[in-house]
């Protein structure tokens, strides 16, 4: 079987690059690094934007980053037929909804703190723990009817005050997926629960089943 | 007034320059000494004193020391950062971590792990900015704030103690030293120098006061703190760079000045060369400003060394400027325009006067009076210190970089997985505060020991940070020079290198005068098979090893040596007492205990010489050449304890009072 091709956006600010090409290699992918002004990432089977605080996060989380070329870029696949797994973890995740790939907004969280803790959510109809670290990750929409379409996956004790428990979201049309737990965090570090495995186990299933590899 | 007077040099200290200048200093070369021969730069009633302990690092006159673990070093240190935070405790924490950070990477040590030990009167104004600061600052520049401690005590009214700590690994072979060399430039990288933090090393040097101004205190800017970092371990694993240095207190006179000295070589500076947030600084602020950001390099005099600072630069949208050169005359001069504003003997600005302390009467605080039990107990659970940190250690990312195997998180001390040797590195931060200087230094370098050892991990060095009020007054000499004693003869009998370390005077205030504290961080090292996870199950039963509580290296050595070999899971008992930790670590995880012990005093008395060992129920404990004593076990619903009792559920209010 050919190898998994992966590339990690990092943006100035990025800061959990590192273990996110980490925990890639772990499950034995190729993984490039590349910078927000790369063009050519159809090449890719799955692009990663990780956690951090892009560009200071000035004026909102995420708001800045989303100017970059490479979200142009996304948005060109989005409307031809090629496809690529796209995942946003954390900072990844308020790139994707400042960007309007997914819908809803990340606001700060309900306590006006930053949040580091494991916890429960379900996703799949599986319960796993996984940490968040954030204190703009409380997820807003109006109405539960504009995301009907998406899988969820949803804190078991709701940390931040998100908006039906939103941990996390996943839409199948686009293959755009974005998380504010770490699942990186959650797979190589010796002693820690291996949670992040599950949410990498799905996502290499999406990509088979959408021929992507 | 004369100028030296308004820049709080002292007339002694005036005569001792004029004497060794053999002239008087002008007014641009009285505000380089008002920094570098301040308490903060120059250590001036520490210098004498410091460098005494057992330290077998050979990095000792560098801005971090370090242990070796297989073919890399890990550099640490732990830094004070007291006065910026009385005045602006949210710009005073960020801009610790922000210092104490760039020690450890001007060694090319990537930081991984920071920690922070802060003492506060309440949860009030500076509780809460410093709180802040280290979310906003330590969250977003890539190092796992893995552990920390936060104390409550009337004793900080108007003094808040904020001690940070921060640790980097490096290959052996990629140390940058800060020695300069001859035929070198000097390149300042990073954030335009303006008028913040102005001599904040002088406002740093004198008690707190109604003078004490905003000004003097930096700004931090943890998005360009992080590209900062990436970019500086960039250039110092070129072979063109030959030293580097942050800048720090005293900005670009300390570090370029430092590097010159240490390296045995003069320096010459052009200030119009400086890129600067305002136009028309003046040359004096130029050489004092405190601005955040900024590293400095001595790099190769060739068009190939400036072109790839050039390029590391660009990519990481840093500015730089290349301000000056190294020469061979061993003297420091700074032009302005073809102007020269100063020129002094570096051996001159840079090693000041040392005073010598005198022993004076001990500053001994009364015993407290026994009080009954039940008594004990009430002002133990209203104690603010034994509520729950929950609310303040989850502010902090404990995880970024996925190296943390266990944090406070999970009821233990930091331990990291270091991928590049393949080992793991234990982290703990300590103060006890107690009666005396010589017990408080005893207590917390004993209780960091056994953190350690509880969790299977072999302590292997130590930093420290001393905190001290107005180094003028007698007791304050005497309660230092007691501080450093101590602290000695344990680094030797234990023979744990003190690899670092900082010293912080003039705490105090006119109503406060701050109380000895002294902070240590203890880092260690242990192989996967050695650590012992902490985790309690009802019905474990309850031992206490040494039950004496005797302590000498003796006894601590053969204690460690049965935990290493039995693994039980076991604790020490710190500042709470036997009863405080025990309700601690069991309420985690929703248990409670009944226990009996002989001695009544045991049950609170804190820092009890003695471990904690929890050993699963039918098992027999092995046998000790220590004393073992069964004292009870853990149960569901009850705190149990001599003829008093209590259900969990109430203590859990007291435990949660200050919430999620």
């Amino acid at each position: 079987m050919t190898k998994i091709k992966a590339a990690i956006v990092d943006f100035l600010g990025s800061n959990c690059t590192i273990e996110t090409y980490d925990a890639l290699k772990s499950r034995k992918y190729e993984v490039e690094i590349i910078k927000p002004d790369e063009s050519n990432i159809e090449k890719y089977n799955l692009i990663v934007l990780p956690g951090g605080f892009s560009y200071g996060d000035y004026v909102k989380a995420g708001r800045i980053a989303k100017f970059s070329p490479v979200v142009e870029e996304i948005k060109k696949i989005n409307k031809s037929n090629k496809k690529v797994f796209v995942l946003g973890i954390c900072n990844g995740f308020q790139i994707l909804t400042e960007s309007g790939f997914l819908k809803g907004a990340l606001i700060e969280n309900i306590t006006d703190k930053f949040i580091c803790r494991d916890v429960l959510v379900n996703f799949n109809n599986q319960n796993f723990t996984l940490p968040i670290a954030h204190k703009e990750g409380r997820y807003y929409i109006e109405n539960f009817e504009d995301i009907k379409d998406y899988e969820i996956i949803k804190y078991i004790d709701n940390p931040n005050g998100s908006k039906f428990d939103i941990a996390g979201l996943y839409d199948k049309k686009t293959l755009i997926m974005g998380l504010m737990p770490h699942p990186e965090r959650n797979m190589i570090t010796p002693f820690k629960a291996k949670g992040g495995s599950i949410i990498f186990d799905f996502i290499e299933n999406e990509m088979r089943q959408n021929g992507i590899i | 007034m004369e100028l030296y007077k308004k820049l709080n040099i002292s007339d002694f200290l005036y005569e001792d320059i004029i004497c060794r200048l053999k002239r008087k200093p002008n007014d641009f070369e009285t505000y380089l000494f008002s920094a570098m021969h301040s308490e903060h730069c120059g250590y001036m009633h520490s210098k004498n004193y410091i460098k005494d302990f057992y330290n077998k690092n050979n990095h000792k006159d560098e801005n971090a020391g370090s242990i070796k673990i297989k073919d890399h070093h890990l550099f640490f240190k732990i830094e004070s950062h007291n006065h910026p935070c009385a005045i602006e405790p949210y710009q005073g924490s960020m801009t610790g971590i922000g210092g104490i950070v760039r020690d450890i990477l001007a060694l090319n040590a990537r930081p991984i792990a920071l920690m922070n030990s802060i003492k506060f009167e309440n949860t009030g104004y500076h509780f809460q900015g410093v709180v802040k600061g280290i979310s906003d600052y330590g969250n977003s520049i890539g190092a796992a704030t893995i552990s920390g401690e936060t104390i409550f005590d009337e004793a900080f009214k108007d003094l808040p103690i904020v001690n940070v700590f921060a640790a980097g690994i490096v290959k052996k072979d990629k140390i940058k030293l800060s020695k300069a060399k001859k035929d070198c430039l000097i390149v300042l990288l990073g954030s335009k120098t303006g008028v913040d933090g102005l001599n904040g090393a002088n406002f740093a040097s004198n008690p707190l006061d109604e003078n004490s101004n905003r000004q003097s205190v930096q700004i931090g800017d943890p998005y360009t703190k992080n590209k900062l970092i990436e970019a500086t371990l960039k250039i110092n694993s070129s072979k063109n760079t030959i030293a580097c240095q942050d800048l720090g207190a005293s900005g670009i006179l300390s570090s370029t000045s430092e590097m010159a000295y240490k390296g045995n070589v003069g320096i010459e500076l052009y200030l119009e060369k400086v890129h600067t947030q305002i136009p028309n600084i003046k040359p004096s602020e130029i050489m004092l400003s405190e601005s955040q950001e900024r590293m400095a390099f001595a790099i190769k005099n060739t068009p190939k060394a400036i072109e790839e600072i050039e390029k590391i630069a660009r990519e990481y949208e840093l500015e730089y400027s290349i301000i000056g050169k190294t020469t061979n005359d061993k003297h420091y001069k700074v032009f302005y325009n073809n102007e020269l504003l100063g020129d002094i003997e570096l051996e001159i600005l840079c090693n000041p006067y040392g005073y010598i302390l005198k022993e004076g009467k001990q500053n001994k605080k009364p015993e407290n009076k026994n009080l009954d039990l039940k008594r004990q107990f009430e002002n133990l659970i209203q104690n603010k210190n034994f509520s729950s940190k929950a609310f303040i250690y989850e502010q902090f990312d404990q995880n970024v970089k996925a190296r943390t195997c266990f944090s406070q998180n999970d009821n233990m001390i930091g331990i990291q997985y270091l991928k590049e040797t393949n080992s793991f590195v234990g982290y703990i931060i300590h103060s006890a505060l107690g009666d005396t200087a010589k017990n408080n230094v005893k207590n917390t370098f004993l209780h960091c020991y056994r953190s350690l050892v509880s969790c299977g991990i072999e302590p292997k060095g130590l930093t420290n940070c001393l905190n001290f009020s107005n180094p003028n007054y007698i007791e304050v000499q005497n309660d230092f020079l007691e501080t450093i004693e101590t602290l000695k003869n344990l680094s030797f009998e234990y023979k744990l290198p003190v690899v670092s370390g900082n010293v912080s005077f003039y705490n105090e205030t006119k109503e406060n005068k701050l109380k000895p504290v002294t902070t240590l961080a203890f880092v260690g090292c242990a192989n996967k098979k050695n650590i012992i996870p902490f985790a309690l199950k009802k019905d474990y039963e309850i031992y206490l090893l040494n039950p004496n509580d005797q302590t000498n290296f003796k006894i601590e050595n053969e204690m460690k040596k049965y935990i290493f070999k039995n693994k039980y899971i076991t604790c020490p008992i710190g500042s709470l007492g036997l009863i405080g930790t025990l309700i601690k670590k069991s309420l985690f995880y929703n248990l409670g205990f009944e226990i009996n012990l002989e001695n009544k005093e045991f049950y609170f008395k804190p820092y009890l010489n003695s471990y904690l060992i929890f050993i699963p129920k039918g098992q027999t404990p092995e046998k000790s050449k220590i004393p073992l004593c069964y004292i009870g076990k853990l149960v569901d619903d009850k705190i149990k304890f001599d003829n008093l009792s209590y259900d969990i559920e109430d203590i859990k209010k007291h435990y949660q009072k200050f919430g999620n």
